[in-house]
């Protein structure tokens, strides 16, 4: 969190926080705590929500699990309520870390994770019905004869304060989760997956470690909310509409914007209570905010916040691309290409085999490539080249055979441990995080090899330095043109400070003067910093440009190996080939 | 935010100066769904009613000829917001008294707020839980489930021994939310006292579709009657269910099922319900009352609109009484004040109208009434005091 | 016990069928416009009120009133799509849901305001008549149900899967861009399709109405209910909704034979968070 924003929390806290010294009147008291109370809430959710995005609709099961056992130990036993409530949010925890566990574990994608939460939202109504000790549908009450000490304030403004306090946290502590590697992780996750992995994330780490924060803020929400209501039942505290509510705020603000659930609840509060003090017909407040809300998605889609925000991005300037070869790559012209003949073996694979439904996609592959090699990869569209990288990096499981990089054997290895042992891909299509900008895009992968934050931030200015991304730092990455993606595509890949480095099509696209550049740009990192390269291609120039020894595969099977020269002239080779069209030469 | 805290602003303002000039001011939260009578439109109609012809026939006398002015907001039944309204109507608009909400938890979430506000509330809640809490400044004057419970085995005992068919052998089914629960719970402790056996307590979760496996499970028990406690259209489902096997049960309802079940027809006929009021009852104000209520609102009132109408005179009561608005006043009135004049008590089919020390309305049993329908009308056929016709056992065959 | 069980598994299944045709309506929206409609059950709860309002006001049979209603609620569908949909698809999830819950507040609460929360009932002559098969007592309500289901579902499976319409519908689906190219009005399509899924939730709700009793609550549980059965069945996949809602119908008979309430609900839930974790494309997908 850097200072501007610490500043303007503290301010717009203790001026809100000063409220109650000139209204006196309860009503307008008790508006104001509801709207901190949600806005706790709403950003208690986002920290998933927005920032991983996974979707919890059953948020309240947290917060009533917070509840309930504040109340009910407080009731049953006389423990303190925060007692019982530090137990809510231990189980919180636990229930957390399960669901987050199953989620990851069965790979559930973010509708059916919003389907199960709602469902467990439901059996957490359910099951509260049922059980007698906490009251059954008919719930709790706390008595109104406890003191301060436990919690219970005769002056409503207490609770406005403390909300309010909660809500600055909870804020504040987003603030610092977003500027460190924790909250730049849990933006990668939501918005790229594979991506992530490939820079070397551990996504179901991030995603246990968000939900089990997040269910812990809520459970304590749910402690200090049921100190203020005093009244429990299963249905308003578990049920389908309560989780809404904290969701709602969210997309009215804006999940992406830290201030967003802020906004969001305010007007979300607000407009019910407006409408429900002016007009008396039943249900009217839910009307008005479903008729606020369908226009807002409708237009702004992202809400409030983001979109005032991109009103004012698009007013400035885009920074030029860069034509020529600028002095820094440039001097790193043509090497001499050393051959790599008796280097050690960094990258072996044995009987590799993949099949998916009824193609067998990868047949029987076996290869090697010595640390510091160019190996080229060819042949024709659907001949599995693609699906070998996935394999290679750890993206899919091969069904028999084996992988060994540096001396270890990798196969079965997930994609993010496999780009830690340094072996890092870029994807055919590039795969950048598009809502970060690009500075954060190279963070994310410097963050894995450095040992503290600033050395992360430095070496991601080296990487903008060496692939002259410097004036697009600050931009989103869906700003960038293809060309750029590319660039940053690569320039994240190399982030990892891999040994090896597996490259999809990269030029493809390209034209005659940029594809010159990009086999200079491989060309010195592999003489200067000996990175090992295997890349897939069409363009045969760059093959005869860059490659030392040539592969070919087809359906899936290695149809033959040696310099480029050699395969041209096999006949197996040419066959495959006949009636392909030919690519860019 | 700073246009939350505009709006915010407004709404802080907005709420003020409500009330006319010199009028009494007195709130109602009512819920439009609830465990006692999902009619909360009908008891503020029944209220309004009282109120409209108090204020014409000159307003409380004793304070001058001042109008009431009744201040209605809607909580729709969700106990946070009914906290909110409370303090709204009490603080903001300055109510001297409020009457509702609707059911338990409604009921409980207002209630420290009348309490620590120090201002009176009339709530209508199935359960004790409201008047356990030890409130002095919060008042149920609901029929609990409970006593629906006792009274229907009372009515039972009395129908089995004057019509000579032995309905002792109940099974209760009942909705398994706060209204259900709580009648369910009584019944163990209070049938041996009228000699009924419980065969049966079966729950089920509202707006099942078929609710015929239910019934089926009463008849296996060897029950004779079956006591449910259900909201309207959950017991609408059982009836059919119950004319649907031709099951030789006697359905006892409790609650206001009354004007829905009528409209059934001929699958009605038989349906004993339990409740606090009917139209035939033997008093001289019951049909003026109708009378008005038809003409006013032009449909039938039903038990919980007589609830309604009858508050509105005992607030007036109230208040003649304490000789002033003083909410401190008000309660120690409420607390002690029995009314036994007026159309209060005119309407209902009990004397006197006063709460207990727990603030529980008094003369639980004594308040409720037993009706069937006959010949697509309810009649009243317990207790003897008022009956007007004989329990009809011709659907039991 | 066998015969309150065979009870059970009939009732349920006619039912269920019925069921069926709404979850059906679900899964062709979320598989051909791909759009996940939160508000499915609303229109269900709203299609009911207008049938309970025809029978109020001018004495018009449920069943009647479908042909009123049924087809009012497919052209509400086409614009429903125009409006929401169109723009919606594509985006976030997030978004498409939360515009649909919207759309779900507002027509509930309306519901609300308008005819309170109390239940609404319409009784029919008919309503306590059945038909007898041995030992199963078989409700005339429910036997409609049943055909109807059974009818509905058979005839959108000519229609989208036998007809031209339905082949452009599913090119539609499979690929925009390709379809469009070949001539096909991919917009209109999906409207037709909204519209389709929009008429099965209403008929639905006419049809469910004699059975059930209309509450503006009824809404979001039937909006669960179709998750839940296209969950069961696979989303997208037609046959497997037909499957699913009568799985759906004859569990919540035989829970409620069985159990009580409340523990019929939660395990039907649980069921669902079993399925959508252990086989997220349906019980009837055939190992790989």
């Amino acid at each position: 969190m850097n200072t501007r924003q610490a500043i303007f929390l503290i301010v717009a806290t203790a001026a809100f926080a000063a409220i109650p010294l000139f209204v006196s009147s309860p009503f307008a008291i008790t508006v104001l705590t509801t709207i901190f109370l949600w806005t706790y809430l709403s950003s208690s959710w986002n920290l998933l929500g927005g920032m991983t995005g996974l979707l919890s609709f059953g948020h309240a099961v947290f917060l009533g699990v917070g509840a309930y056992c504040s109340a009910f130990f407080f009731i049953k036993f006389g423990w303190h309520p925060l007692i019982g409530g530090a137990i809510g949010v231990a189980a919180s925890c636990v229930l957390g870390y399960a669901i987050a566990y199953v989620s990851a574990r069965y790979n559930l994608v973010h509708l059916h994770f919003a389907l199960v939460t709602t469902a467990i939202g439901q059996i957490a109504v359910f099951t509260a019905m049922g059980i007698e000790i906490i009251g059954g549908p008919s719930g709790i009450s706390l008595p109104i004869r406890a003191t301060p000490a436990q919690l219970f304030f005769r002056n409503p403004a207490v609770y406005y304060w403390i909300f309010l306090l909660m809500s600055a946290g909870v804020i504040a502590l987003t603030m610092i989760i977003r500027h460190r590697r924790m909250g730049l992780y849990f933006l990668c996750v939501r918005e790229s997956e594979p991506a992530a992995l490939g820079a070397g994330i551990d996504v179901v780490h991030q995603k246990l470690l968000a939900t089990v924060i997040s269910a812990a803020l809520t459970a304590a929400g749910g402690v200090i909310y049921a100190q203020f209501l005093r009244f429990l039942d299963p249905d308003s505290i578990f049920s389908w509409l309560v989780s809404l509510q904290m969701v709602i705020p969210a997309m009215l603000g804006g999940s992406y914007a830290i201030l967003g659930p802020a906004v969001g609840s305010a007007i979300f509060v607000s407009l019910q209570e407006l409408t429900r003090t002016v007009v008396s017909f039943a249900g009217a407040p839910l009307v008005i905010v479903g008729l606020v809300l369908i226009p807002v998605v409708r237009f702004m889609p992202k809400g409030l916040v983001p979109s005032v925000g991109a009103v004012l991005r698009r007013r400035r300037a885009k920074p030029q691309r860069l034509g020529a070869a600028s002095a820094a790559v440039g001097s790193l012209t043509k090497l001499p290409k050393v051959s790599h003949q008796d280097a050690e073996v960094i990258l072996r694979v044995e009987g590799l085999r993949k099949r998916f439904g009824g193609v067998q996609a990868i047949d029987d592959v076996t290869l090697h490539c010595r640390e510091g090699e160019r190996l080229a990869i060819i042949g024709p569209n659907g001949a599995g080249k693609s699906t070998l990288f996935a394999l290679l990096g750890g993206f899919i499981k091969p069904d028999s055979g084996s992988i060994w990089f540096a001396g270890d054997r990798i196969d079965g290895l997930g994609a993010n441990q496999v780009c830690r042992r340094g072996l890092a891909r870029t994807f055919q299509t590039a795969q950048p995080f598009k809502e970060l900008s690009v500075l954060d895009n190279i963070l994310a992968s410097t963050f894995l090899r450095a040992p503290t934050h600033r050395d992360a931030v430095r070496a991601a200015h080296e990487i903008l330095e060496l692939f002259e991304l410097n004036n697009f730092a600050p931009e989103k990455a869906l700003d960038l043109n293809i060309i750029d993606q590319k660039r940053l595509e690569l320039a994240r890949a190399y982030a990892t400070q891999p040994r090896l480095i597996l490259l999809d099509e990269v030029g493809a696209g390209l034209t005659g003067p940029e594809l010159k550049q990009l086999i200079t740009v491989l060309a010195s990192l592999n003489a200067s910093h000996g990175t090992t390269i295997i890349f897939i291609e069409h363009i045969m120039s760059m093959v005869r440009e860059l490659a030392e020894r040539v592969i070919v595969l087809h359906h899936g099977e290695i149809l033959a190996g040696g310099s480029l020269d050699e395969i041209s002239s096999d006949p197996t080779v040419i066959r495959a080939y006949l009636g392909e069209s030919t690519l860019a030469a | 935010m700073l246009s939350a805290m505009a709006v915010v602003t407004t709404v802080t303002f907005a709420g003020n100066a409500v009330a006319q000039e010199g009028a009494i001011n007195i709130g109602l939260i009512s819920s439009l769904s609830g465990p006692i009578g999902d009619q909360g439109t009908e008891y503020a109609n029944g209220l309004k009613l009282a109120i409209g012809q108090i204020n014409d026939a000159g307003g409380v006398a004793a304070l001058g000829g001042r109008k009431i002015y009744l201040n209605v907001a809607d909580d729709t039944s969700v106990p946070a917001i009914s906290r909110t309204l409370a303090i709204r109507l009490l603080s903001n608009d300055g109510a001297s008294l409020l009457l509702g909400p609707y059911g338990s938890g409604p009921c409980l979430a207002a209630g420290p707020v009348a309490e620590l506000g120090e201002h009176p509330m009339i709530c209508s809640a199935a359960s004790d839980k409201p008047t356990s809490q030890g409130y002095k400044y919060v008042f149920n004057r609901a029929t609990l489930a409970g006593s629906y419970t006792e009274a229907g085995f009372a009515a039972l005992k009395e129908l089995s021994e004057s019509s000579g068919v032995d309905l002792r052998k109940v099974a209760i089914i009942y909705e398994d939310g706060a209204y259900g629960t709580s009648g369910n719970e009584q019944a163990d402790s209070i049938a041996a006292k009228y000699s009924i056996t419980l065969t049966d307590h079966i729950a089920f979760h509202t707006n099942t579709p078929d609710l015929s496996p239910f019934v089926s499970r009463a008849v296996a028990s060897g029950a004779k009657s079956i006591l449910i406690f259900a909201y309207t259209g959950d017991a609408v489902n059982l009836v059919r269910a119950v004319r649907l096997l031709k099951a030789p049960l006697l359905v006892l309802a409790s609650g206001a099922t009354n004007v829905t079940m009528v409209k059934l027809g001929q699958i009605a006929d038989g349906v004993v319900a339990v409740g606090d009021w009917n139209d035939d009852l033997p008093k001289p104000d019951v049909a003026p009352f109708v009378q008005a209520y038809k003409a006013k609102y032009a449909s039938e009132p039903s038990m919980v609109a007589a609830w309604g109408y009858s508050d509105g005179f005992y607030v007036k009561e109230v208040l003649s009484n304490t000789g002033s608005t003083d909410p401190k006043a008000l309660r120690d009135t409420i607390a002690r004040l029995k009314v036994t004049a007026g159309p209060a008590v005119g309407i209902m089919p009990y004397d006197s109208y006063g709460f207990d020390d727990d603030g529980l309305a008094m003369n639980q049993l004594g308040r409720v009434v037993a009706t069937q329908v006959q010949n697509g009308r309810m009649v009243t056929i317990w207790p003897g005091r008022v009956a007007t016709a004989k329990l009809d056992t011709s659907t039991l065959k | 016990m066998l015969n309150a069980t065979l009870q059970g598994i009939v009732s349920g299944a006619l039912v269920g069928g019925m069921y069926a045709t709404v979850g059906i309506g679900l899964t062709l929206i979320f598989g051909v416009v791909r759009i996940v409609n939160f508000a499915h059950g609303s229109f269900l709860m709203a299609a009911a009120y207008c049938s309970w309002l025809l029978f109020v006001h001018f004495q018009v049979d449920p069943y009647l009133s479908a042909v009123i209603v049924v087809p009012a609620f497919f052209l509400i569908g086409v614009a429903y799509y125009w409006v929401l949909m169109k723009p919606m698809v594509g985006q976030s999830l997030l978004a498409q849901a939360l515009i649909t819950i919207a759309v779900s507040y507002v027509i509930e609460n309306s519901a609300l305001g308008m005819f309170g929360s109390e239940m609404r009932v319409v009784s029919m002559p008919y309503s306590i008549l059945s038909v007898s098969i041995g030992p199963i007592v078989v409700p005339y309500t429910r036997l409609i149900a049943g055909v109807i289901g059974l009818a509905a579902t058979t005839g959108m499976y000519l229609v989208l899967w036998r007809s031209d319409i339905g082949i452009a519908v599913r090119a539609g689906a499979a690929d925009q861009p390709i379809a469009e190219a070949m001539g096909i009005n991919a917009h209109a399509t999906q409207a037709f399709v909204t519209g389709i899924s929009l008429a099965c939730a209403a008929l639905g709700g006419v049809v469910l109405l004699p059975i059930f009793a209309a509450s503006p609550q009824m809404g979001v549980d039937f909006t669960l209910l179709s998750f839940l059965i296209i969950v069961l069945g696979g989303m997208g996949n037609f046959f497997g909704a037909l499957v699913g809602g009568i799985i759906l119908g004859v569990t919540e008979s035989l829970g409620s034979t069985f159990f009580n309430g409340s523990t019929g609900h939660m395990l039907t839930f649980a069921l669902f968070v079993i399925l959508l974790v252990l086989k997220p494309r349906g019980i009837l997908e055939s190992r790989r």
